[in-house]
């Protein structure tokens, strides 16, 4: 084989691959970020990591469900706030923005930002506050962004761990 | 730009590849440099443009000694390579060795001086290096005509720039007349390979090692005890770590210089299959080993001036390149530390001439065992090398070999008491086991890079190395197997990268 066929080849089976990996995790969707939102039952209708990738499935959820309340906090939020509960009143649609771990104000500050950006239904904001963490914060206010949201190429690790 | 990042494989390096190979063909292999020249400084800049004046400051004073000691009068040389040479020490003492060595005065002096050490340039320790070389070379009247532009390129080319392997003008700038103006297929096909090779250790068989090596290296640091099986499998990891890393770098770097028809020197050769210290060196960082040899052992006498006098020149070259690696007493205890077991392996080597056959001739088992005892003597070498402090680097090594009272058989005993804390143990263990097993395989068993690729000529190598025969089997060839095989390797590695992972040897 010559050197140019072997580079074709290469460069083709790479992006074939590539293809493959890419519509597998589109489709299998385990987190439930895919734009494509098909689901059959017992091949991707559960989403089993979607609790444990709050930082990527959060800011999707949110731009999709278009929520007209949001419950911002820790883990104790997540686990003890249930959205429905207000679906009778003026705060409904609610959604559950709760994070794990995510009890620094410059972090859940970022998050406020994205949600503010997508959206647009947004009117309340409800924050678990902790008083040392808050007073801590205002001696020492640090400004955090979040990266870009992309369906396909997310970050893995928190955005914290950076 | 790290070489394991999407910036550099889908941003920086299709760009460079196109802008060199479209300005080389229009308008001519002068403007292709300066091109590749101009994309290695953006390329260094990334990190901290900072650094980018300091490399250009550097670059142009040495041009500067450079063209005085190939035109200059022979009386005036030898100042002009003294004030190059100090030029280039101060530079690399001032960023990388002034905190340590005020920190070391003061405390001798009786004296707090502190000194905030300032962020060390990337790669200052390689580049300067080099242009020692190509001073030392200039003066000694090797190099015959300079032209800024090659010089500028041998100095900054991206691939080699951060971390080595250390060129010699004689092995580069040569190559520069031969550029190729439009892409060979053959350069790209062999380069593409190397590279998928090279990201495939670093993200899949380095990064992983270092679950297993970090908690222990912490623990030391905070002062807690560290038991026998823990410090075995941290140093064992951080030995296959530091390895796949710095091998992947390697053939990352000779496989991105190939993409423009330049090959790189050997740097790099199977150095955990050497059956004694001797042999390590002239597989590990080839070229910081021939830098310390021709640069620091042969002017001091190297074994010109008998036994003992070797010895000692020996011990003092490992205690620079110790010092080379960082400004800690950790690197230069491991200095010493491989110059003493150098010196002691030179010594063996010596009396077995006289008493009896040659060690070249010793039967498979022997060398078997000698590697593994090199392999061990080595790793536990690294404990000093990746220790933050010499205390935790004590921590360790006395868990390793039960020193100062510690009982190999600690572990079970601590946790015997509580049957999750002995289960977890165990799955570190066992887990650890399967990985060490893994990467050790591929370290001892598998052939490296340059036999695969030794009918392509992958890089200049000094001499042959002499390889099993049963490595000799496996070779890359240009067909539909490896292609489809090395595209998966550089997939998974591609899907592998998740966060920024600079190389170890990034630091030095």
């Amino acid at each position: 084989m010559r050197f140019g066929r072997y580079l074709t080849v290469m460069a083709s089976s790479w992006l074939l691959m590539a293809v493959a990996v890419a519509a597998v995790n589109v489709a299998v969707d385990a987190i439930g970020i895919s734009p494509v939102r098909v689901a059959v039952a017992g091949f991707n209708e559960w989403k089993p990591l979607h609790g444990e990738y709050d930082w990527i499935a959060k800011r999707h959820d949110v731009r999709r469900q278009q929520p007209r309340t949001i419950f911002m906090g820790s883990s104790r939020i997540k686990q003890s706030v249930d959205p429905k509960l207000v679906v009778d009143t003026g705060f409904a649609p609610a959604y559950n923005g709760g994070i794990n771990g995510s009890a620094e104000y410059a972090e859940l500050g970022a998050y406020l930002q994205d949600f503010l950006r997508t959206d647009s239904n947004l009117q309340h904001v409800f924050i678990e506050v902790f008083a040392p963490v808050l007073l801590s914060h205002r001696t020492s206010p640090r400004k955090r962004e979040l990266p870009p949201i992309s369906p396909i190429l997310y970050q893995c690790s928190s955005p914290r761990a950076a | 730009m790290l070489f394991n990042s999407f910036q550099f494989i889908f941003g920086f390096l299709p760009t460079i590849c196109i802008a060199y190979f479209v300005i080389a063909r229009f308008w001519g292999d002068r403007a292709g440099m300066l091109t590749l020249v101009v994309g290695s400084l953006f390329f260094y800049g990334w990190w901290n443009e900072r650094y980018l004046w300091i490399l250009l400051l550097s670059i142009a004073c040495n041009a500067g000694f450079a063209i005085a000691l190939i035109r200059g009068e022979q009386k005036q040389r030898l100042w002009v390579l003294l004030v190059g040479l100090g030029f280039n020490l101060a530079l690399l003492g001032y960023f990388k060795y002034e905190s340590f060595f005020a920190q070391n005065l003061g405390m001798l002096l009786g004296v707090d001086w502190h000194i905030a050490q300032e962020p060390l340039p990337l790669g200052i320790s390689f580049f300067t290096f080099q242009k020692i070389a190509f001073l030392v070379d200039a003066y000694l009247g090797g190099v015959v005509a300079f032209d800024l532009l090659h010089y500028s390129l041998f100095v900054t080319f991206f691939p080699q720039l951060i971390a080595g392997p250390i060129v010699r003008h004689n092995e580069i700038i040569p190559q520069f007349a031969t550029l190729p103006r439009t892409p060979r297929a053959s350069d790209f096909a062999i380069g593409v390979s190397i590279f998928a090779i090279g990201l495939f250790k670093k993200v899949c068989l380095a990064d992983p090692s270092a679950q297993w090596v970090h908690p222990v290296f912490s623990a030391a640091a905070s002062g807690q005890a560290v038991g026998f099986v823990d410090a075995w499998v941290a140093a064992l990891a951080y030995s296959f770590q530091l390895y796949f890393d710095f091998s992947g770098y390697t053939d990352m770097a000779t496989g991105l210089a190939r993409l423009f028809g330049i090959v790189l020197p050997i740097n790099f050769y199977s150095p955990y299959q050497s059956v004694n210290i001797i042999d390590f060196w002239r597989r590990w960082h080839i070229s910081l080993s021939r830098f310390l040899r021709d640069f620091i052992y042969i002017p001091l006498g190297g074994n010109r001036r008998g036994v003992v006098r070797r010895y000692v020149n020996l011990s003092i070259a490992m205690l620079l390149g110790g010092l080379w690696h960082g400004a800690a007493w950790t690197f230069v205890v491991w200095g010493a530390v491989h110059g003493l077991m150098l010196a002691l392996n030179h010594a063996w080597h010596h009396l077995r001439r006289r008493i009896g056959p040659p060690p070249e001739s010793d039967p498979a088992i022997v060398r078997v065992t000698a590697c593994a005892v090199t392999f061990t003597a080595v790793t536990s070498a690294w404990v000093l090398f990746r220790a933050s402090s010499l205390d935790s680097a004590a921590t360790i090594l006395s868990a390793m070999y039960g020193i100062g009272g510690q009982d190999v058989l600690r572990p079970v005993a601590t946790y015997w008491g509580s049957q999750w804390n002995l289960l977890n143990a165990l799955q570190w263990a066992e887990s650890s086991a399967i990985w060490l097993l893994l990467v050790g395989s591929v370290a001892f068993i598998l052939p490296n890079t340059y036999q695969l690729f030794r009918d392509f000529r992958p890089a200049l190598v000094e001499r042959p190395f002499e390889d099993a025969a049963f490595k000799l089997r496996l070779r890359w060839q240009p067909n539909r197997r490896w292609a489809v095989g090395l595209s998966l390797m550089l997939l998974i590695a591609i899907l592998r990268i998740r966060e920024l992972s600079p190389f170890i040897y990034f630091q030095f």
